[in-house]
């Protein structure tokens, strides 16, 4: 048994937990997928380290986490561009740095993304729970240290492995890291294959009016809202009825209210809203990023590309 | 508007089911049944041979349907769909009595609920009329959802069909039984809520310091003991005697073995 170090909280942040690659086998049970809502950036963090896929990172959300290390280590900072401090010296993002015993690590705020994943050589050492995840979901009451699903608070101690090992000034090429500011951002889109009238009706609308991310989005869900508010569609008749089906991630329902909501990692099983169809996957890593207010059009995907795409991507950071 | 996303292929669909993609990693089958209490069971069955298949990495049963997650570096919706396809036609043509019963358990409930006088009312029926029919049904667990450990039951007996609330409630308490159309269910936590409030039970529906958080899974059957409020925590404990594994907590020692 390697001897282990702590981290201790001094601030949480606004809103911060324990994710990795998610839970399996849990859906029937009710029970959400979770993990990290960007793999682009959690991916890329576990990777910098040398850590293999599913390791548990820090998902922070905007920043204003701190903490002291106990122990030496390694660790990165990826995702949201943020002011990184360690002992008040600025530290770059996508690049692992060393703390040593007593370093305080602290972060800034946000100003273009939203979520900052922070990562320790060999991954935080927390115990797999439901669904062999160490992810946490706040309404289950389920994850993270103590296993309660609270967000990560101030006294806090998460435990990883100590690693005196010769540092690797690994970063990752700036190429590799997304571009936060974009004025719309375009989302992969596939229809559902059997619509009602109606629902293809709404579908039309919802390709032919421009979005934005609402500021009620989180976890759950990301809910859009009409660009110009006239284009509102709240009066339209009501949907049709349908029996509650399970929901995949990405799946997009159109409830009574008109706003479309796309399902993120936290999203319930089931439900009964007019489907539309999915955002495929790479799309979603990029939306996790988007702060309310994000301009976001829906584009018609092309199934057999996504489906490279994603595949790519699973096989660079699964088996690379 | 022309269709880009090609059907799953030709023969995928049958007269028990039709099938869709959903995204890049899933699949929908929609079964042409109505949901029954035989439906139910078959997609119980169904689900429960999939979660043994090493690349399906989520299952999620409803009323007529079955969602089926997979590991895409593992498999392919169509090769999936070729291997899983001969066992789940014998599960959709098995004679009934071939099929697996779900535990049957006895959840205690005091009907004192605030809509019951209402409920009664609204059916034409007296209030022991309402307590009788709902408490002599045995209710099949056809999903959960909506919230962690919320379990939908049914039929409820057609003489209580009620459709929702016109207006949800935006605090439902804990533990209150309430039905809905031709369903009833337990709310596990205190949330909004669009259900009838017939009654009440101290039996937690969810507790995640449990192994399985949730007392009731897919396929598993459900009767309402009617009782007084002061026998309620005695029966409580009985159905905790009755079914022990359901109401196991996490072991400390498991935590500290990661």
């Amino acid at each position: 048994m390697l001897e282990s170090g702590q981290f201790l909280l001094l601030k949480g942040g606004i809103l911060s937990s324990v994710q990795d690659a998610g839970r399996q086998g849990t859906s029937h049970l009710g029970l959400a997928r979770s993990g990290a809502m960007d793999r682009h950036a959690w991916a890329w963090n576990n990777r910098l380290l040398n850590n293999p896929w599913g390791e548990a990172t820090l998902e922070i959300y905007i920043g204003g986490l701190e903490g002291v290390f106990s122990q030496e280590t390694s660790v990165v900072i990826t995702g949201a561009e943020l002011p990184i401090w360690l002992n008040d010296q600025p530290q770059a993002p996508w690049t692992v740095f060393r703390c040593r015993a007593g370093d305080r690590l602290r972060l800034g705020y946000a100003h273009a993304g939203q979520i900052a994943y922070l990562g320790v050589k060999g991954g935080w050492q927390l115990p797999r729970e439901i669904g062999e995840s160490r992810s946490s979901v706040l309404r289950e009451g389920l994850g993270g240290p103590g296993n309660q699903g609270q967000p990560l608070a101030a006294g806090e101690q998460l435990s990883y492995r100590i690693d005196a090992s010769p540092l690797w000034h690994r970063t990752l090429a700036t190429k590799f890291r997304p571009q936060y500011h974009t004025p719309v951002l375009d989302l992969a889109f596939l229809p559902a294959q059997y619509l009602s009238d109606w629902e293809v009706q709404q579908l039309k609308h919802l390709f032919a009016t421009g979005w934005r991310v609402s500021s009620a989005s989180n976890r759950m869900a990301c809910l859009l809202e009409p660009a110009s508010p006239e284009t509102n569609r709240s009066n339209a008749e009501p949907a049709p009825t349908r029996l509650s089906e399970g929901l995949a991630l990405g799946s997009l329902q159109l409830p009574p209210s008109g706003q479309p909501m796309i399902l993120m990692n936290e999203h319930q099983t089931i439900g009964g809203y007019p489907m539309l169809g999915w955002v495929c996957r790479r799309s979603l890593d990029r939306l996790a990023q988007c702060r309310p207010g994000q301009a976001l059009a829906l584009v018609l995907a092309d199934r057999a590309e996504q489906l490279k795409a994603e595949i790519e991507f699973q096989a660079f950071f699964r088996q690379g | 508007m022309q269709h880009p996303t090609p059907p799953v292929s030709a023969e995928a669909n049958s007269p028990i089911w039709q099938i869709e993609y959903a995204g890049l990693d899933a699949l929908l089958l929609r079964f042409a049944e109505t949901p029954s209490h035989l439906l139910s069971q078959r997609i119980t069955a169904a689900s429960r041979y999939c979660l043994q298949h090493p690349a399906i990495t989520q299952v999620t049963p409803a009323y007529a349907s079955l969602l089926i997650e997979f590991d895409l570096l593992q498999t392919q919706a169509e090769t999936l769909l070729q291997a899983l396809r001969p066992a789940l036609e014998q599960v959709f043509q098995a004679p009934t009595d071939r099929l697996t019963q779900g535990s049957l358990l006895e959840i205690p409930v005091s009907y004192t609920g605030e809509d019951l006088a209402w409920v009664a009312q609204a059916c034409g029926l007296s209030v022991t009329d309402v307590i009788e029919y709902h408490s002599q049904t045995t209710y099949l667990v056809y999903a959960l959802g909506f919230a962690p450990g919320f379990a939908y039951l049914g039929e409820v007996d057609a003489r209580l069909c009620l459709p929702r609330r016109r207006h949800p409630r935006t605090q439902v308490p804990a533990g209150s039984l309430a039905l809905a159309d031709r369903q009833t269910a337990i709310y596990p936590q205190t949330s909004p809520g669009g259900w009838h409030l017939i009654g009440h039970t101290p039996v937690k529906l969810y507790d995640p310091q449990r192994q399985a958080p949730s007392l009731l899974q897919p396929g598993d059957q459900v009767r309402f003991h009617a009782l007084a409020t002061d026998a309620l925590q005695q029966a409580c404990l009985d159905l905790r005697n009755r079914y022990p594994e359901r109401f196991a907590l996490r072991s400390t020692e498991a935590q500290a073995d990661a």
